[in-house]
């Protein structure tokens, strides 16, 4: 067959251009070199591409290990993310009764309209208040007649035995419950303030108890992000295993470590981005499943809260999660086991 | 082009692949290496593509002192060498196409280019036309055509070859050499291991014979 290729004289023609060109190639190798590698981006694309080829074929050759891997990765960034999710609602529904955060001051009971006005005035100035609102012996005498229903009762009383009350309105309640405490206090030293009130304590234990439980989502998370690494590490080890043939192949054949690399963490960015999308549509489905429930406890409470997603914002703290993992996962694994096959 | 000055190659154990050994190849010359199996032809060819460090002496290869090239410049310098295997070595879960193209990947070559350099090469092992076969599908002699094309694709400065014709039928062999002189012929430094004697006898060439490691003649030095 070969006697008969090269007899053929328009190959035989071709052969001799071969020839030359090899000739000349070899005697202006540095400035043919150049040339042919001006356009880098083809040059790259077809690079890529042969890497990515490798990585499906290698997906090919074990496709339980490649979803597994995926999967477990989805999980490793659902669990957390979900907490968070639930986190982040929790927040919100805090956030809501933080709205009513607010100091009642119960002035001394011969403090003067007067004087208790301009005590309202003074306050309004102070940065760390929104709004003051001042309820008189008398006004206060009234609303509790009307609320009370001891009407009656209450107009048997020669005097009026209702403190002047202020209420403060602090700004940024949601943000930090100590700080409405430090405010509280500080108005408590007032001389014309009898009691100063902030029924927040549980609010602050709330609070406290939200941070603790984001905290252990925080743990939990890097606990199961390790998980995920390891997973993603040995994966990509057996990648390598699998291809040792070829990985001694291609270095025979001039290719450099970052060469041979390529095709691995190709491998480790698909599994982090397909595991991170997964986490998604898992949160997605789990809060769904949630929403009814919810929405029945909220409706029990008169009222109207309803289950939120993820947000666009941790959204991508997960992608994001997933592809870091991927890639620093198969990097680390190929950096350690690349070295052991040399042809 | 290819120079060994005193090189021993001792292994772990100390047993001496090869001792001693010095000899020179001009650019553009064609060698046979003989010598009985296990006389070290192997060693040799994996010494000169720095697939094995020497134990002593000096190896030059291409104007680059093997014995001084760190391990980050190792693939730079096979880039510049062609070698042909006599197990083939191709990627089996590639084309015939994609296992050529490899080193013009590797060396960054641009696409159509690397499309007319292929074609090139596959046209002179005579396999233009089965691109898109899988290696498996092609018969031994096949898939050593393709090795080689693979080998001579990037127009190496040094074709190796050991064994290439260690499983061919004695047409095919002769075909396979004939191939290898007409590179030569180009220019290419041609160094084909080889216990095909009768072959060699027909063709005529340099000789280097090794023997238990050392060398025992060279027809037709410099």
């Amino acid at each position: 067959m070969l006697n008969t290729r090269t007899r053929n004289p328009a190959v035989g023609f071709f052969s001799r251009r071969i020839a030359g060109l090899g000739q000349e190639d070899r005697t202006r190798r540095g400035a043919s070199r150049g040339k042919l590698q001006d356009s880098w981006v083809g040059a790259y694309l077809a690079a890529h591409r042969w890497s990515l080829l490798g990585t499906l074929s290698q997906f090919r050759r074990m496709p339980y290990s490649t979803i597994l891997t995926c999967v477990a990765l989805a999980i490793s960034l659902a669990f957390p993310a979900v907490l968070m999710a639930l986190l982040q609602n929790a927040h919100r529904v805090a956030a809501q009764w933080d709205g009513g955060a607010q100091i009642s001051l119960f002035l001394k009971a011969d403090t003067s309209e007067a004087q208790a006005e301009k005590l309202a005035d003074s306050l309004r100035t102070q940065r760390d208040i929104a709004r003051i609102e001042y309820i008189s012996k008398q006004r206060g005498l009234e609303e509790f007649k009307a609320n009370s229903g001891l009407g009656d009762a209450l107009s048997l009383l020669s005097d009026n035995p209702l403190p002047p009350v202020l209420v403060v309105h602090p700004k940024d309640t949601r943000a930090n419950p100590a700080a409405i405490e430090k405010l509280a206090k500080s108005l408590q030293s007032n001389a014309l303030v009898d009691i100063a009130q902030w029924d927040m304590q549980w609010l602050q234990r709330l609070h406290a108890l939200l941070s603790v439980a984001e905290r252990a989502v925080w743990v939990i998370g890097a606990l199961l992000l390790v998980a995920a690494l390891v997973v993603v590490g040995n994966t990509i080890r057996l990648a390598v295993q699998n291809n040792a043939q070829q990985i001694k192949v291609t270095k025979l054949i001039g290719a450099s470590d970052g060469f041979v690399r390529r095709p691995f963490l190709y491998a480790g960015l698909i599994y982090g981005t397909v595991g991170g999308v997964l986490a998604l549509l898992l949160v997605a489905s789990v809060l769904w499943g949630l929403t009814e429930p919810v929405r029945s406890v909220a409706q029990a409470y008169n009222s109207n809260f309803a289950l939120q997603g993820l947000g666009l914002g941790y959204s991508a703290v997960v992608i994001t999660a997933g592809v870091t993992l991927g890639l620093v996962g198969a990097w680390v694994s190929v950096g350690r086991h690349l070295r052991a096959i040399e042809p | 082009m290819i120079q060994f000055t005193n090189v021993t190659k001792r292994y772990p154990g100390g047993y001496d692949a090869l001792s001693n050994v010095s000899f020179s190849l001009e650019q553009g010359e064609m060698a046979f290496l003989t010598g009985h199996s296990g006389a070290g032809k192997s060693t040799l060819l994996k010494l000169v593509a720095a697939i094995e460090r020497c134990s002593t002496g000096q190896i030059v290869v291409n104007n680059a002192n093997l014995s001084r090239l760190r391990r980050g410049r190792v693939p730079a310098f096979r880039r510049e060498l062609g070698i042909v295997f006599q197990d083939h070595n191709l990627l089996y879960d590639r084309s015939v196409y994609d296992n050529v193209a490899l080193p013009l990947i590797i060396a960054g070559f641009r696409r159509d280019e690397i499309g007319r350099r292929v074609r090139a090469a596959l046209d002179k092992v005579g396999l233009l036309g089965r691109e898109e076969s899988l290696p498996i599908t092609l018969s031994t002699g096949e898939q050593q055509r393709v090795g080689i094309a693979r080998a001579v694709v990037n127009r190496p400065a040094v074709l190796l070859a050991d064994e290439p014709t260690g499983n061919l039928d004695p047409d095919l062999a002769r075909d396979v050499m004939r191939l290898f002189e007409e590179f030569n012929q180009i220019g290419t430094t041609v160094l084909v291991a080889t216990h095909d004697i009768e072959l060699i006898n027909r063709l005529g060439h340099r000789r280097l014979v090794l023997k238990h490691g050392r060398f025992e003649g060279d027809t037709g030095a410099h």
